[in-house]
């Protein structure tokens, strides 16, 4: 991999494998669903959930350059946008028409004007995809979870509600765009059958041809007490069977952003060796039928704790409870399984290179949330160890619980 | 058709090597129950690692990327594909490959039974029996199943235990323990190789597992169930979702072989990325959607169109779904979609090549001949004329509305 920044601030990454014969191309704005608080040119903005989404769609559907998703269809060019909770990542993958894509996604993207019409019109799919997503059991229990959890922050999900979508107006949207949109606060990564200079040129050539204003802009998160509301809480959902949810609040303040990221390996190999088909756990709580399969696990990281939640489906909502309080008090790890767990992942990396995808998604959060500017790579997986396992998860308390029972609603 | 097995297809391009086995499966209306819960019952355990942990500890040795058995349906026939995914020698010279083909067919042939019938046969149908009805109460799940059971109701697509939980109830581990022998003591599978060099070395040892020669597994395909138009009919219910979905099922009338694949590309035309006419119309004009699509069934003769959508819209949505149906036929855009999925299709020739899953899914239905390799089926796609598709379109019939009406007003 190389890495490029050009004068405007732009970062590029170029992946190059000329055994493929597709590109792929991600255009990255460091802007994603969590970024509600900001300071630009030293004035205070805090803004509902959903509008990093939200300008998601604005920017591909209401273009100056027209609908950019239409026109990639018609450059046969698979193309799509997705909002995350620390970044928007648009792209494309092709095999023919792909500097015509390009161009047109990196000026398309850059060329929006915004009217109170397009403002609204835009809105129309996207109250339909937000009621969608919240048909989704699991899209309830991690807002119920947030609810419980976070008491500072305001954040609840990435699309917003229905109310926070209505809420977005055009002089807001206009701000977070130009706030963000520019190239400083932007990645640029290419994997896949394309010549480095005349992509490179092709880049630095699309952004020479737009203007951003000057702004100092700095995201502002509001710092978050390590506490949490106690009540449990109880939702009525469509459920075949009752489902308990314990979501823990772990403080990760003392960690560096490389421990961070060398976090998330250990992260994968608690879980497996606590709740996974690996587990003690697992087999006692299918033994005693307090479980009829897997444990259903979820992590959500923030800048400086996680929300780590472990649930099931079952009727023995308290043998479930006290088995999970249990195991997160004594957590146990194995020496050999890890060894085994180091060399599946080094298969895994030796493996990314069959699919551009495999290249590109790793790479971006790697940069985007642990300013690691490369993907793991063998040297990574053998600096991770046993005693570094056990060590990450000494210092982190599962005290801070909430807990959430929902049952059927008919 | 029969070919010599193994069939070996060499390729080195990619990190994986890839053995499936294909075990074909009697008519979809029998052995329903045994059919969905025997391939838990295999890939979890076996007589040698009889502990689910102690299994899993097993693959994670052999470097083993994913062992599975999956339902596959080719024509109107199902099979078991039983694989193995193994990272080729080239990027991991310490995998033992001949110890990982050992293994799987030691997995398969020699499962965990006590008294002659499968040990965590009672634990796998609680475990089935919950996945069934948690999938009841799921929208897109419960809609697409409603739909099926009145587009087919007795026929192939309702052949599944979903549709038909109560053949779970009375299902003993002694008629699941028949059905594994019917299955594969029984019969010689198709057996496709895939990836490195190093998997020649396996031909000696799976020719002598199975000897091809004696008994060259055989099929004949059963391949299209066209169904009949039928009068139209709107059909609702309601659920406590905040969305509701619709879907406007259409039905060729008098189908034939040929027209499967012009009822292919006119689902291409109404929803591929290269042509999203429903999507213009729905979302981007009408603002009425976040997403819709089309979906055919060309071995069946039926194509539905589905979005979900706020409660009231429906007979807006209806309206224009209909409308653009009706018009479709005198459009200029069937035209201008017949020359974009035209034009899609040479690309996808292209991006084939670096999806291994497409080429050798290709090279499996090539061999089977029932659906055309994607080169085949370009090169006809290529000759179609507009006129063909007007002739299909005339013959399309509105045959049913379905909406699944979301009761619950916003809760969150």
């Amino acid at each position: 991999m190389k890495q490029y920044e050009l004068k405007n601030g732009l970062k590029v990454y170029l992946c190059p494998d000329l055994t493929k014969h597709s590109v792929l191309f991600s255009l990255i704005v460091q802007y994603g669903g969590m970024d509600s608080d900001f300071e630009c040119d030293g004035v205070s903005y805090h803004m509902h959930d959903g509008m990093a989404h939200f300008l998601e769609h604005y920017v591909l559907e209401e273009s100056d350059l027209g609908h950019l998703m239409n026109q990639f269809g018609k450059l046969h060019l698979r193309s799509n946008g997705f909002t995350y909770s620390t970044h928007t990542h648009f792209f494309l993958d092709g095999v023919m028409h792909t500097e015509e894509g390009i161009r047109l996604l990196l000026e398309g993207i850059h060329l929006v004007t915004f009217t109170e019409d397009q403002v609204e019109e835009t809105k129309c799919a996207i109250r339909e995809e937000v009621r969608m997503r919240q048909d989704q059991t699991a899209t309830k229990i991690r807002r119920a979870s947030y609810d419980q959890s976070l008491v500072k922050l305001s954040y609840r999900s990435i699309g917003g509600d229905v109310a926070d979508v209505d809420a977005i107006s055009k002089e807001d949207a206009e701000r977070c765009y130009q706030a963000f949109y520019r190239p400083s606060n932007e990645l640029v990564v290419i994997a896949g059958n394309f010549e480095e200079e005349k992509m490179l040129a092709l880049i630095e050539n699309c952004y020479d041809t737009l203007s951003f204003s000057e702004q100092r802009v700095e995201k502002k998160m509001p710092e978050e007490p390590m506490k949490v509301r106690e009540e449990p809480v109880k939702l009525k959902l469509p459920t075949a069977e009752p489902i308990v949810n314990l979501t823990f609040k772990l403080d990760l303040r003392s960690y560096s952003k490389e421990q961070l990221l060398q976090g998330t390996f250990y992260f994968n190999w608690m879980i497996r060796l606590n709740f996974g088909k690996l587990s003690n756990l697992y087999q006692e709580l299918l033994d005693h039928q307090i479980i009829k399969d897997r444990i259903l696990i979820d992590v959500s990281y923030f800048p400086t704790f996680c929300l780590f939640s472990v649930g099931a489906y079952t009727e023995q909502a308290e043998l479930f409870k006290e088995a999970i309080l249990k195991t997160v008090h004594n957590l146990q790890f194995e020496e050999e399984i890890v060894d085994l767990f180091k060399k599946e992942d080094k298969v895994m990396l030796a493996l990314r290179p069959e699919r551009l995808d495999s290249v590109v998604f790793p790479l971006v959060d790697n940069i985007v949330c642990y300013d690691h500017e490369a993907l793991d790579g063998v040297s990574d997986i053998d600096a991770l160890t046993f005693s570094g396992l056990c060590d990450f998860f000494k210092g982190i308390s599962f005290d801070l619980v909430t807990e959430l029972e929902a049952e059927d609603l008919d | 058709m029969i070919q010599k097995h193994p069939v070996y297809f060499k390729n080195e391009q990619f990190c994986t090597d890839m053995i499936e086995l294909w075990y074909p499966l009697p008519e979809a209306s029998l052995f329903l129950a045994e059919r969905t819960i025997l391939p838990s019952l295999l890939m979890k355990t076996s007589a040698a690692f009889p502990d689910e942990k102690q299994f899993h500890l097993e693959v994670l040795r052999h470097l083993i990327d994913s062992m599975s058995i999956s339902v596959e349906t080719i024509g109107t026939q199902l099979f078991y594909c039983v694989s193995l995914r193994v990272p080729n020698q080239t990027i991991l010279p310490e995998l033992k490959l001949l110890d990982c083909l050992s293994f799987f067919l030691d997995t398969l042939f020699h499962p965990d039974l006590v008294e002659g019938n499968f040990r965590r046969f009672e634990q796998e149908k609680r475990r089935l029996k919950a996945q069934i009805q948690r999938a009841m109460k799921e929208k897109d799940f419960y809609a697409e199943k409603r739909v099926l059971e009145h587009v087919d109701p007795d026929g192939f697509l309702c052949q599944k235990l979903t549709f038909h939980p109560e053949k779970l109830e009375d299902l003993t581990d002694v008629q699941v323990m028949d059905f594994y022998q019917k299955i594969f003591q029984e019969q010689v599978p198709f057996l496709f190789l895939f990836g490195s060099e190093a998997l020649s070395s396996l031909l000696p040892v799976l020719e002598q597992r199975f000897d091809f020669e004696s008994h060259p597994p055989q099929i004949i395909f059963d391949c299209n169930q066209f169904l009949k138009p039928m009068p139209l009919e709107m059909i609702e219910d309601s659920k406590p979702y905040q969305e509701s979905i619709l879907t406007i099922v259409y039905k060729v009338r008098d189908m034939n072989e040929e027209d499967r694949l012009l009822l292919m590309v006119l689902n291409r035309i109404l929803s591929s990325s290269s042509s999203p006419l429903l999507m213009n119309e729905l979302r981007d004009r009408e603002k009425l959607v976040y997403s819709v699509y089309s979906r055919s069934y060309s071995h069946f003769a039926f194509l539905n169109i589905t979005c979900e959508i706020e409660r009231n819209s429906k007979e807006q949505a209806l309206s224009h779904i209909r409308s653009l149906m009706e018009e479709l036929s005198t459009s200029p855009s069937l035209e201008e979609g017949l020359k974009a999925v035209q034009e899609q299709n040479q690309i996808s020739l292209l991006r084939k090549l670096d999806q291994k899953y497409a080429i050798f899914n290709d090279l499996i239905d090539d061999y089977f001949g029932v659906e055309l390799p994607l080169e085949e089926e370009g090169a006809r796609i290529e000759e179609m004329k507009v006129e063909d598709l007007r002739a299909l379109l005339g013959r399309l019939t509105l045959d049913f509305v379905y909406f699944l009406k979301g009761d619950l007003d916003e809760t969150i």
